[in-house]
């Protein structure tokens, strides 16, 4: 199958999220002419690229909602047996310099969520990947309140941020975002403006969307298990 | 260069003075909710009920039951260096309460609306007094209110706005008060404390009075996960006493919040010993990550000097190296397993794969002892839950009145009624399965989901057909969410097949494949909820009630 083109419209992305639903990752994969790794431990990000290409992406950078043209980003929810989301979802890394020129409504936490294509894939760790079953991909538009909430969220972990107060900042900031370390290897250090004010180096952060928020989300759509 | 306009000398206002000092004792919400808290233990609270509007910006109400304050010391409590803690020198040198200086009330007064309503066992009533923002102290009020006192604190910083506008979101301000109280409750866990934010329950904990239920309250505040791998620490050495529990390095954290030191039942931050335990966990903590602990040092009050400053979170030691080797050591030791080991006996448990669990579980439903009577918390007409038969039936006792329910009977009975309102109304509501099901089928069934796809539609169904021998069911009836799904799509198959009536079938199929909930409070709960939306009639299906003559009957040759 020649891979699409990025989808023209939200109908034309709803017949491809139904014509993928309840395929394993194998068959997806083979749809998509690529190989499957035995595990996602050294290849994290594969689920999503596989998505991607499947679906028809077509950003053009990171900071760009997944479906450019329609304002849709792509999240993979990888979800247990009895349908929950364990792990916050990355959204996109924290602007750890220059903060004073970020708002909100220019922000890629607020592009990214604004309007999202969550895709449940099943994750039971005794399940190996090729098996696992791709989930109803769920288009859904974040109402005035849950921006609101995710808003109120980014202010305050952003003014932590600009104040370069890392040594405050946990895990537990925040009602539904959260920031955390990103790095792979804690030995990556990048720039960032300390608690003096001054250059510091520090381990690059992300936002990240707690898993509550989007457990809530699932099952406000779909069956419970 | 003196000229004549140049200020003279004076006295301040007390109103002023008590706000300067305000700035030293009272930071933040958090501030206040630690000095009251510490005024209530030193009451000898057995309870203290903590509530938070907007981070504490708003109001901060604490009630407790110590031993209240006497209606003729109430103006005197509101005004500074006045306390009943010390009254000597000798005192101030042999600690023993939280307080001490008698700076906190007045200083939360000045900066803040207060209200103190208290009664002292032998009082015949309470009383209450009031401060207002400008200072001004009310006379004394009779009230009412049970033994102890009650502090409320409104609009805190009103008259401060410079102080004001330095605080955070409510969200902010109220995680330092949760801190202040997790760390509070973990030195006093004979107390029992109740933590509210803007009406919804935080923390609350039991008055722990044996191993067992300080482990709970431990788990509630540091996480099972804690409570599971810590070590136990108990050192005593040159009039030293260390005791409480320490993370393997391996659970270290991002942040320093879960370090809780106490000396003598006083929370405490101090650089000499978080230095002396960083140092026990040595190489083995990654760069940037912090061990989890929580440790009581008891200490010859002579030994240390909590006079320091006046949030008291700082120490000074007499012989500071040396309380930093005995610590070190402890921990150390601890951490190499020379000590008492883990806190429970039993390994971590990991998660076992999904099957066996649900065969455990439901065992432990099975082996409930017979008769173990859970409190009616729920109500419906048959008492108490008091057993449950073959995972199906439940035995119910009221007032010597016994009743055997069929969960399956009931159950079917229910989904019926509302799988038919529905239909009759708005239509059955569906939603999709967040993992869609794929089914095998044989060429019958495949006729039969061709020829009757509208109708399958209509029950709520949506599948579609993969090849000959394989379809996805995508969507199925809310009502019917505890079912197993590919079950009901197979019994509604055979129904459309044979031509039975599909609803009923539906219903019944359900029932059989809904899973009871786990423990009898929670089926008491459960029960109730649907006995509550069945029409009750003694003559129902799946109701029996046990009374001597149907007993009778199950033995008739006897």
């Amino acid at each position: 199958m020649p891979l699409p083109q990025p989808p023209r419209s939200e109908a034309e992305l709803q017949q491809r999220i139904d014509a993928i639903a309840g395929l394993q990752v194998h068959e997806l994969a083979e749809q998509c002419g690529i190989h499957v790794p035995t595990d996602l431990r050294h290849h994290k990000g594969w689920l999503g690229d596989l998505a991607e290409r499947a679906l028809g992406c077509d950003a053009a950078s990171l900071s760009e909602p997944d479906f450019m043209g329609l304002g849709i980003e792509l999240k993979t929810l990888p979800v247990n047996q009895k349908g929950l989301l364990q792990e916050s979802t990355y959204i996109c890394s924290v602007p750890l310099k220059d903060t004073a020129k970020h708002q909100w409504q220019t922000s890629c936490v607020y592009k990214k969520l604004r309007h999202v294509l969550w895709l449940p894939v099943q994750a039971s760790p005794e399940i190996p990947l090729a098996e696992r079953y791709i989930g109803t991909g769920l288009l859904w538009r974040a109402s005035e309140a849950e921006l609101a909430v995710l808003e109120q969220d980014w202010q305050e972990l952003m003014s932590i941020i600009t104040l370069g107060q890392f040594e405050s900042l946990s895990a537990q900031h925040g009602d539904v975002l959260q920031i955390r370390p990103k790095a792979a290897n804690a030995r990556v250090l990048v720039d960032a403006i300390g608690p003096d004010g001054k250059l510091i180096q520090t381990l690059p952060r992300g936002f990240y969307l707690r898993p509550h928020f989007t457990n809530h989300l699932l099952e406000q759509h779909f069956l419970a298990r | 260069m003196s000229s004549p306009t140049d200020p003279h000398i004076q006295q301040l206002p007390v109103q002023l003075a008590n706000q300067i000092a305000a700035g030293e004792v009272v930071e933040r919400p958090a501030s206040v909710v630690k000095e009251l808290l510490e005024n209530s233990l030193d009451a000898g609270a057995q309870r203290v009920d903590i509530d938070i509007e907007q981070g504490g910006l708003q109001s901060i109400r604490i009630q407790d039951d110590g031993v209240g304050i006497y209606e003729q010391d109430l103006a005197l409590a509101l005004s500074r260096h006045a306390t009943s803690k010390v009254s000597s020198l000798f005192d101030l040198e042999h600690l023993v309460s939280l307080g001490f200086r008698g700076e906190a009330l007045p200083s939360i007064a000045s900066v803040s609306r207060l209200q103190i309503i208290t009664r002292r066992h032998d009082a015949s009533q309470a009383s209450r007094i009031e401060v207002n923002e400008s200072g001004e102290i009310s006379k004394v009020h009779p009230a009412a209110h049970p033994q102890g006192t009650t502090v409320v604190v409104d609009d805190l910083f009103c008259n401060a706005p410079a102080r004001r506008r330095f605080m955070r979101a409510a969200k902010t301000e109220f995680s330092h008060i949760q801190d202040v109280v997790q760390r509070i409750a973990l030195a006093r866990s004979d107390v029992a404390i109740q933590l509210r934010h803007n009406n919804r329950q935080i923390l609350k904990v039991a008055a722990a009075t044996d191993a067992v239920s300080y482990q709970k309250r431990l788990a509630r505040i540091f996480g099972q996960d804690f409570v599971d791998a810590a070590y136990n620490v108990a050192e005593e050495a040159d009039g030293l006493r260390l005791k409480g529990f320490a993370a393997p390095a391996s659970l270290h954290r991002a942040q320093t919040d879960r370090q809780y030191v106490y000396i003598n039942g006083r929370v405490i931050k101090d650089r000499v010993l978080s230095h002396a335990i960083r140092q026990a966990y040595g190489e083995q903590l990654p760069e940037g990550r912090f061990a989890s602990y929580c440790l009581h040092l008891e200490i010859d009050p002579v030994l240390v000097d909590v006079n320091v400053h006046p949030t008291k979170h700082e120490v000074r030691f007499r012989d500071g190296r040396n309380v930093h080797d005995f610590l070190f050591s402890a921990v150390q030791g601890a951490l190499q397993g020379q000590a008492a080991a883990v806190i429970q006996n039993n390994p971590v448990v990991s998660a076992a794969p999904t099957m066996t669990r649900e065969v455990r579980e439901r065992a432990t439903v099975y082996a409930m002892p017979l008769r173990q009577v859970v409190s009616n918390n729920v109500e419906h007409p048959f008492g108490d839950v008091v057993s449950v038969l073959a995972e199906r039936f439940l035995l119910c006792e009221k007032a010597s009145q016994h009743w055997l329910i069929d969960t399956q009977g009931l159950l079917s009975q229910v989904y019926y009624q509302r799988l038919n309102n529905e239909f009759e109304q708005q239509g059955i509501v569906a939603r999709p399965l967040l993992l869609p099901e794929r089914l095998s089928i044989k060429p019958e069934q495949l006729d039969v989901i061709e020829k009757s796809m509208s109708k399958i539609n209509q029950l709520g169904f949506d599948i579609s057909i993969m090849s000959d021998t394989t379809a996805l069911l995508r969507r199925a009836p809310v009502v019917l969410q505890q079912a197993d799904q590919a079950s009901l799509l197979f019994a509604l198959l055979d129904s459309l097949e044979n031509n039975t009536q599909t609803l009923l079938t539906l219903a019944h199929d359900a029932a059989l494949s809904t899973p009871l909930p786990e423990g009898l409070q929670a089926l008491q709960k459960w029960l109730a909820t649907l006995i509550d939306s069945v029409e009750l009639d003694e003559q129902a299906d799946w109701l029996l009630n046990l009374d001597a003559s149907r007993l009778e009957q199950l033995f008739p040759e006897t």
